[in-house]
C-alpha cells in the first residue's frame, strides 16, 4: 500500500467510514499479526492484540499525523501493544518458566532419527525450549534487536542471545539456516 | 539441502491468519455507541450547580461557561477571561507594604531602630512580591498542559519510536554485565551486514567495546590460539556472535584463572566478536585471536583479532 493510499484510507476513517479500515486491514493484517504473535507466542493473546491494535488506528487516526513510512508506525505500534500485553502478563510468564524447569530436552539422537526433509519448520520449532522459541519468534517474526528482546522480557541480553544462538543450533541440525 | 527458517516460519503464520474483522467491527461500534450515549450530557450546564460544571483539562473539550458552546481545548482564547495569579499575591502585597510595613518602617526610624531592620522587612515583601510571575509562569504551563489532547498521541509515539531507534544504534555492548554504554555510534556508522559467506564491517564498527582488562572482577585469559570461523549468528547493530573452531593453541596467555582448564585443538566455541575484524572468511580461513574470558556471562568469550605491527 502506498503512503498516499494508506493516507485516503485514513481519511475515510476520519470520516467514520470503516472501510478504510477494512483495507488497511485486508493489507496488513498478516504483516501486524505476524509482529504480535512474534512477542505474544500465543494464538489467542495474538488475536487479542492484534483487535486491540486495530480499534487503536480506528480512534487514533482522527489525529493521526504521520511523520514516517506508514508501515513503520504500523509495526512500532504493534510491537509496542504486544510487548505491553507481555509485560502485564509476565506473572503468567512466570508459571510457565516454573513448569518448563521439568521438561526434558529433546534429546540429540531423537532429533537425528527425524528424517530432515520431513520436518516442517513448526515441528522444528516444537523442538525448541519455550523460551528459545519465544526468542527465535520474537527475533524472525518481529523483527526486533537483542536489545529490544531483552527489554521486553526483562530478560539480560546475555542470555537472550544464548538462547538464540541454543536454538538455532538445534534449528540447524534439522536442516534451518 | 538447508530450508530458510525466516521464510518458512513467516509463511506458516500466514497461513493460518485469523479472521478478526468481524470482532473488530464489533468493537469499533460498541465503543461509538458509548461515546455517543456519554456525549450530551458533557455540553449540559447547570447553573444552578455551578460547582459541576467545572472545567477538568483532562477531557477532550472543555466547556465554555460563557456562551455555552463546547469549546476545543486546544484553543487559547479561554485564558483571556482570566485574571492572571500573581494578582492575587502582588495585590494584597503591596496593599501591607503600603498599609503596614511602610508605617511601621518609619516609626521605627523616627524612633531610633535603624534601617537595617526595614531594609530587611523590604526584602521580605520583596521576596513574597518576585514569586508573582513564577505563579503566573506556573499557570501558563498547567494550561500548555492541559492543552495536550489525542491529536498529540500519535506524533509522540512516532516521535518515541526515533527516539528509541537512535538508542538502540547508539548501544553498546559492555561483555560483563549486558549494560548499555551510549558514548560510541551513530546510526550511520554502526552499519553491519552479514552474507552467508563474509563479514562486512564498516568504519571500524564501534558499536562493540573490548572488556576492561582493569577490573579484578572480570578475570581474563587472553590466550592466543589459531582459529576458522564455522558461523556467525548476529548483526543487529549492537553484537555479534560466532562459533569458532579452535585450529591451534599457540599458548601466549595473560593470565589463566584456575577454574580453567585451557583450549583443545579443534573445540568449537561461541564467542563474542570485537568489532574491527572487518571481512572475515567462513570455514576455510585461518586467523591469529586472542581470547578473552569472562565468568559470569552465558557465552563467557570474547574473540579479538591478534594485531600485528
Amino acid at each position: 500500500m502506498t503512503q498516499e493510499k494508506f493516507s485516503e484510507c485514513i481519511n475515510r476513517i476520519k470520516n467514520k467510514d470503516k472501510s478504510g479500515l477494512k483495507d488497511i486491514y485486508d493489507e496488513y493484517l498478516g504483516y501486524i499479526y505476524s509482529i504480535i504473535y512474534g512477542v505474544v507466542g500465543q494464538r489467542e493473546n495474538a488475536e487479542d492484540v492484534t483487535q486491540d491494535f486495530f480499534v487503536k488506528l480506528y480512534n487514533m487516526a482522527e489525529t493521526m499525523e504521520l511523520k514516517d513510512s506508514h508501515k513503520t508506525f504500523l509495526a512500532t505500534i504493534a510491537r509496542n501493544m504486544a510487548i505491553d500485553f507481555v509485560r502485564k502478563n509476565s506473572r503468567s510468564v512466570a508459571v510457565d518458566d516454573f513448569i518448563e524447569e521439568g521438561i526434558e530436552p529433546v534429546a540429540n539422537d531423537k532429533v537425528e532419527e527425524t528424517v530432515i526433509g520431513d520436518m516442517t519448520v513448526t515441528e522444528a520449532l516444537a523442538t525448541l525450549s519455550e523460551k528459545e522459541r519465544q526468542v527465535v519468534s520474537m527475533k524472525i517474526l518481529s523483527d526486533m534487536t537483542f536489545n529490544e528482546i531483552s527489554e521486553a522480557l526483562g530478560v539480560p541480553m546475555g542470555t537472550i542471545t544464548w538462547r538464540y544462538q541454543e536454538a538455532i543450533k538445534k534449528l540447524r541440525r534439522l536442516g534451518y539456516e | 539441502m538447508n530450508k530458510d527458517l525466516s521464510k518458512e516460519y513467516k509463511e506458516a503464520v500466514m497461513n493460518d491468519l485469523p479472521d478478526l474483522w468481524g470482532r473488530i467491527e464489533a468493537a469499533i461500534d460498541e465503543e461509538e455507541s458509548k461515546k455517543s450515549n456519554e456525549t450530551p450530557s458533557s455540553n449540559v450546564i447547570n447553573f444552578s450547580k455551578p460547582e459541576e460544571n467545572k472545567v477538568n483539562p483532562a477531557n477532550k473539550y472543555a466547556v465554555n461557561a460563557f456562551d455555552n458552546e463546547p469549546v476545543n481545548k486546544t484553543q487559547t482564547n479561554k485564558k483571556k477571561f482570566k485574571i492572571p495569579a500573581w494578582v492575587f499575591v502582588a495585590v494584597p502585597s503591596a496593599a501591607i507594604l503600603l498599609v503596614v510595613i511602610i508605617p511601621v518602617g518609619l516609626l521605627m526610624m523616627m524612633s531610633g531602630m535603624g534601617n537595617k531592620s526595614v531594609t530587611n522587612m523590604m526584602e521580605m515583601t520583596a521576596t513574597t512580591t518576585s514569586y508573582a510571575p513564577n505563579s503566573d509562569a506556573d499557570s501558563a504551563s498547567y494550561d500548555a498542559a492541559a492543552t495536550m489532547d489525542e491529536a498529540s498521541v500519535a506524533e509522540y509515539e512516532i516521535d518515541a519510536y526515533e527516539d528509541e531507534r537512535t538508542k538502540n544504534a547508539e548501544a553498546t555492548y559492555d561483555y560483563s554485565a549486558g549494560a548499555e554504554k551510549s558514548d560510541s555510534v551513530t546510526e550511520e556508522n554502526a552499519d553491519f551486514t552479514i552474507n552467508p559467506d563474509t563479514i562486512e564491517g564498516k568504519n571500524g564498527l564501534s558499536f562493540m567495546t573490548t572488556p576492561s582488562t582493569g577490573s579484578e572482577e572480570l578475570r581474563i585469559i587472553n590466550e592466543k590460539v589459531k582459529v576458522k570461523f564455522v558461523s556467525v549468528y548476529e548483526n543487529d547493530e549492537e553484537i555479534a556472535l560466532a562459533d569458532i573452531q579452535i585450529v591451534e593453541v599457540l599458548g601466549d596467555y595473560e593470565y589463566i584463572p584456575d577454574e580453567f582448564e585451557g583450549f583443545e585443538e579443534g573445540e568449537i566455541i561461541t564467542a563474542y566478536m570485537v568489532p574491527y575484524f572487518g571481512d572475515i572468511e567462513l570455514n576455510n580461513q585461518e586467523y591469529d585471536c586472542s581470547i578473552k574470558y569472562i565468568p559470569d556471562d552465558e557465552i563467557g568469550y570474547v574473540i579479538e583479532p591478534v594485531i600485528r605491527d
